[in-house]
């Protein structure tokens, strides 16, 4: 998804596009460092689930 | 002569675009029968794409089973069974194969773990490590064998003989350009393979409830085998799927399901057995139900795992770890919660195949082009495309493109397309302050206005929206390579919805997942054919029907016409109101 990009100065890789993540864990898998972590903070569980409903009535 | 805009040029006999399991099987197989391929991939090969986010299973028919059961369960009226055969017996094969490749699947005391049946799913092994680890051990072989892959390069537009799209010629290569800084590549091919996956609704952002595994899944393949000319099938039948609520990723369902996993409406009822059984097709016996939860308010749906064995959660964890990472970062405990799915909108999910039309060894209708996988009609091998059948398709389509390459001239002349086509993908960076976030937001509403069930005016007026939202995507602007490469992937879901729901009006019932409020029956006397499709010019498209094949093996029908089970059952329920 072409979220992490390097950053040759710094010889780091960083976000660059946060927006495009998809959370497919492949990064956090990949990373030899363990230096990468995915969180899912945003995700309101309740109200996911009325917004989930709401969609289809 | 010199390549156009300081182009990267490369020559090749067997250009395959698109690196999930079918390309890779594709390009594996040319390389064994002597081509020189080259890989092209719009992610890193092996980490982007359906096959490396799969859920972790991978169908395993074995010599001594009886394949017709796999045959009934994965097949209705106008799956072509033959194939379908030599497809199921092709996984015999390939498991081992892939395995001596350094695939890892699941073993038990030394002997294959197969999960028991879901829904119509046959007895699959189980990858441990999920997509990744497949994917990335057949990245690996496939450059063991000297092919090689040029990742993060989306290939924008097939180059022809004639240098017009569409085409009376044939097809010589591919344009595309670096997804990192918009370099032009040329690729000249003998022959190519189109396998760049299924379509979906890319980039949606979360909660809106759309989601597509994976997010990038754009509809390349079908669109620009599209703008060439070649003629498309099966795009009426990708919809109605679930997928786990805004999160991004692949169902499980058939590790899930195959382990017992239960789907539950909101008052705790599993409603997975209510008259749904005969819907036929795989996949859209799930999504169906699961919409009829939803419209009678039943809903959310979820699936509850909670009563997995300590062995089966570990197991879900190596097989679908994705997943498994996904729900427990938003804090779901599989041993305490049952998770929400949601069903998709038509025009939004491509999984089940659609795309370019072709044969058993995967030609298209036109010369030099070849095609496998989600992106094609899978030959109608079956209504749901799977990582087997794709397998098997992308296998067939090398071996076939690879035998065609000493009949096919290497390719002269293709500068001036070549030309002509980057400036036209690169155009857009010429107008950055002409965002694309408005095109796409009424791009996102178009799939919910068509509605399910679906009718003539709500498909029409999708349809008609469509066209003037693909002229204002051709008019939006990027302002580095990243947008840009996220602009021409609207532009090709823009136009393989408008097809879609352009065939979907053609067809004139409803089936498997097509349900039309005018037309709730399945007309086996006047619809059992497949729906064509192809643009003639540029913005002319022709679609009819094709009668199935007289060679292939079809499932006799008897009733002709039948109302569709969903609408059979609505109609029972508000007879007798659920209580």
């Amino acid at each position: 998804m072409d979220v992490l990009r390097i950053d040759s100065e710094r010889s780091k890789a960083v976000v660059a596009y946060s927006e495009d993540c998809q959370a497919c864990y492949l990064c956090v898998f990949d990373c030899p460092r363990n230096a990468i972590a995915v969180r899912g903070a945003d995700y309101d569980q309740s109200s996911i689930l009325m917004s989930s409903f709401a969609l289809r009535s | 002569m010199s390549p156009p805009l300081n182009a990267l040029s490369v020559e090749t006999d067997v250009l395959v675009i698109g690196g999930g399991i079918a390309g890779a099987l594709a390009a594996i197989r040319a390389a064994e029968q002597g081509a020189t391929v080259t890989v092209v991939d719009k992610a890193f090969f092996g980490r982007g794409g359906c096959s490396a986010l799969a859920s972790g299973v991978f169908s395993h028919w074995q010599p001594g089973d009886d394949i017709e059961p796999w045959i009934r369960k994965m097949g209705g009226p106008l799956v072509n069974r033959r194939p379908l055969r030599r497809a199921l017996e092709f996984t015999a094969r390939i498991v081992p194969l892939l395995e001596e490749w350094g695939v890892r699947w699941v073993r038990d005391a030394g002997e294959l773990l197969h999960v028991p049946g879901s829904t119509g799913s046959s007895p699959s092994v189980m990858m441990d490590g999920g997509g990744p680890q497949m994917m990335m051990a057949i990245r690996a072989e496939v450059l063991r064998r000297g092919i090689r892959v040029f990742d993060h390069v989306m290939v924008t537009d097939l180059l022809t003989s004639d240098g017009e799209h569409p085409t009376a010629g044939r097809v010589v290569g591919a344009v595309g350009l670096c997804t990192k800084t918009a370099r032009p590549l040329v690729l000249s091919a003998r022959a190519t393979v189109v396998s760049a996956g299924p379509f979906a609704l890319p980039y949606a952002p979360r909660g809106q409830g759309f989601q597509g595994m994976p997010r990038n899944a754009s509809g390349d393949g079908q669109a620009m085998v599209a703008r060439a000319g070649a003629v498309l099938g099966k795009l009426e039948f990708g919809g109605t799927a679930v997928r786990m609520y805004d999160l991004f990723c692949a169902p499980g369902l058939e590790m899930l399901l195959g382990y017992g996993g239960v789907f539950q409406n909101a008052l705790g009822e599993a409603y997975l057995n209510r008259s749904m059984a005969n819907v036929g097709e795989r996949r859209s016996v799930l999504g169906v139900a699961s919409l009829r939860e939803y419209q009678n308010g039943r809903g959310p749906v979820f699936l509850d795992v909670r009563h997995f064995t300590p062995r089966e959660r570990d197991l879900a964890r190596r097989v679908i770890p994705i997943i498994v990472s996904n729900l427990e970062s938003v804090g779901f405990e599989t041993s305490r919660d049952p998770f929400p799915y949601n069903t998709l909108w038509p025009g939004t999910d491509g999984i089940s195949g659609g795309g370019a039309a072709i044969k058993e060894d995967g030609s298209t209708t036109i010369p030099a082009l070849w095609a496998a996988g989600g992106c094609t009609d899978g030959a109608y091998l079956t209504m749901g495309q799977e990582l087997g059948t794709c397998a098997a398709m992308g296998w067939w389509a090398g071996e076939s493109a690879s035998s065609a390459v000493a009949d096919l001239a290497p390719p002269e002349g293709v500068e001036l397309q070549a030309t002509t086509l980057i400036e036209r993908a690169l155009r857009p960076l010429s107008r950055p302050e002409n965002g694309f976030e408005a095109s796409q937001a009424t791009l996102m509403a178009v799939p919910p206005s068509v509605g399910q069930p679906m009718n003539s005016a709500t498909l029409s007026a999708a349809a008609d929206r469509l066209v003037e939202i693909r002229s204002a995507l051709q008019e939006c602007g990027a302002a580095d390579a990243h947008q840009l490469i996220k602009l021409l992937a609207l532009q090709n879901a823009a136009t393989i919805m408008e097809l879609s729901f352009r065939i979907m009006l053609h067809r004139e019932e409803s089936r498997g997942t097509m349900l039309r409020s005018d037309y709730p029956h399945t007309d086996n006397e006047r619809w059992l054919a497949w729906t064509r499709c192809r643009l003639t010019a540029p913005s002319e498209l022709d679609v009819w029907e094709e009668a199935l094949p007289d060679d292939g093996e079809f499932i006799p029908t008897g009733a002709t016409r039948e109302l569709h089970p969903y609408f059979a059952a609505q109609i029972t329920e508000a007879k007798s109101p659920h209580l």
